[in-house]
């Protein structure tokens, strides 16, 4: 029986935003030498060669570490250019459920460019005001993605989210989603069994049909359709067909856990052909029914 | 789950009413008002989860639902999820209520814990992420362990992007580990 309980998350579950930064280092930048030197050759690639005034595109690793050197400047991307940051920041205002495509890494780009080459950036100031308004919106759209986290869906969907972005709610949005699987977990395999059963033994559909009037809808699969196709059991103990054939025989079985609502009597269910699974088919026995059923 | 998970040792460790269904030799220490060192047949005492999963198998002992499964406190729920203190009545609420519906088939329980954890869930969504280094002793008090985690994790990650976006992540600090033993030193040197 897994149940996972919401744990903090260690050192090691998660990143950090130093991390992530690491990660986007291997981003592609253009940088303009202000030195001549043959092609460097390293493991990971060959960078150069190096002329003094010609563009060339190195890693951002690189890029970082020729300008804190003043060996070159940096050539600043074209998204990060104020006018097309200004217009990606329109639409992102103007739609409220879709993300503008931006670089995966565009948050630790933008911030190691404006931390580092700040002076080969053309107004600096305007790009980071409106790369910080661009980060705020779409936090906003995030906040409202994890509100709409309610347990009937199994997901929700985030396109275009910037690895910052993801790595700021990861944590909180798996342990959400874990405790949701928990709380939502007997009822799929309540539903899950019952629809075994139900191919198992063709049930009457008069019968189907008026219980599945009774069931309160359970979310996720609310048609009246579905609910006749997944029926939850909605016999007091209700462990299994097994279990509920024997506490129709035996009236004196104390109905333990009262339910929300008031339920109509369910009615005596025939005893399904085969009994052998059915006890244990909803994962749990009820113990005082397999004990008068001995 | 882990076996060595000390949340789930301790949800194993809640107590749940129960009715004995036999008499019980030499186990009176678990019903408290007894005076007999045996239990009768028919008595209502409260026994630790892990002791009632284990004699409810055998037929020893029927569950009960604990008054906070039971439908006035289902009705709360339902009504207004947040201002109830949860962590009061049992801090590890949703798995104590899934574990025991479980067992007893009691379908509709988990959708009355599922809804009451969303309404709750939404107001950790807002707190977590904009307390910021204000107090929130007073966010957490009626969460249970699992809503409590589930904030710090918000908070660890909201601060964490405050941090990154001031470049305090690129300071060198010591880990917490290492400042904690020199001070330890210090202190075994007075």
């Amino acid at each position: 029986m897994t149940q996972p309980i919401v744990k903090q998350a260690s050192v090691l579950e998660s990143f950090g935003a130093s991390e992530v930064e690491f990660l986007s280092e291997d981003a592609e930048a253009v940088v303009v030498p202000l030195f001549r030197e043959p092609a460097i050759r390293l493991l990971a690639g060959t960078y150069g060669p190096f002329r003094p005034g010609v563009p060339l595109t190195v890693p951002l690793w690189l890029a970082k570490q020729l300008k804190k050197q003043k060996k070159a400047k940096i050539q600043p991307p074209e998204w990060m250019d104020v006018d097309s940051l200004r217009a990606t920041y329109e639409a992102e205002q103007a739609d409220p459920l879709y993300f503008e495509a931006l670089p995966y890494h565009y948050v630790e780009i933008a911030s190691q460019l404006l931390d580092v080459a700040s002076d080969d950036i053309p107004d600096a100031n305007s790009v980071r005001e409106t790369i910080e308004d661009i980060v705020e919106v779409r936090h906003l759209k995030i906040m409202a993605g994890m509100r709409a986290l309610d347990g009937d869906s199994p997901a929700i969907k985030l396109n275009n989210l910037a690895a910052m972005e993801i790595n700021s709610i990861r944590s909180f949005f798996i342990a959400t989603m874990d405790h949701y699987a928990m709380l939502t977990e007997p009822e799929l395999s309540a539903r899950r069994s019952s629809t075994r059963e139900a191919t198992r033994s063709s049930t009457t559909p008069a019968r189907a049909s008026s219980e599945a009037s009774s069931v309160p809808p359970t979310g996720g699969l609310s048609t009246a359709r579905a609910q006749r196709k997944f029926r939850p059991r909605t016999s007091s103990t209700g462990a299994g067909s097994r279990a509920s054939a024997a506490s129709a025989r035996s009236s004196e079985t104390p109905s333990r856990f009262p339910s929300a609502r008031p339920r109509p009597r369910s009615r005596p269910r025939p005893r399904p052909r085969s009994t052998s699974s059915a006890a244990t088919s909803a994962g749990s026995v009820d113990p005082s029914t397999i004990w008068r059923a001995r | 789950m882990a076996y060595y998970d000390i949340d789930a040792i301790l949800l194993d460790d809640q107590i749940v009413p129960a009715h004995f269904n036999t008499a019980a030799m030499d186990l009176g220490v678990l019903d408290p008002s007894t005076p007999s060192p045996h239990i009768d047949q028919g008595t209502e005492t409260d026994i630790p989860l892990w002791l009632a999963l284990s004699l409810a198998k055998r037929s020893i002992v029927t569950l009960r639902s604990p008054s906070f499964f039971g439908e006035s406190f289902q009705a709360h729920l339902l009504a207004d999820a947040q201002v109830l203190n949860i962590h009061d009545k049992c801090p590890f609420f949703y798995e104590l209520g899934v574990k025991l519906a479980k067992l007893t088939g009691n379908w509709a329980l988990p959708a009355v814990l599922k809804k009451a954890f969303h309404t709750r869930y939404l107001r950790i969504v807002d707190t977590s992420i904009n307390l910021g280094a204000a107090d929130y002793s007073e966010h957490i008090r009626k969460l249970t362990t699992a809503e409590r985690n589930l904030f710090h994790l918000g908070h660890a990650a909201a601060a964490e992007v405050l941090r990154y976006k001031t470049r305090d992540t690129d300071r060198l600090a010591a880990s917490a580990v290492v400042t904690r033993k020199r001070r330890r030193a210090a202190l075994g040197k007075k």
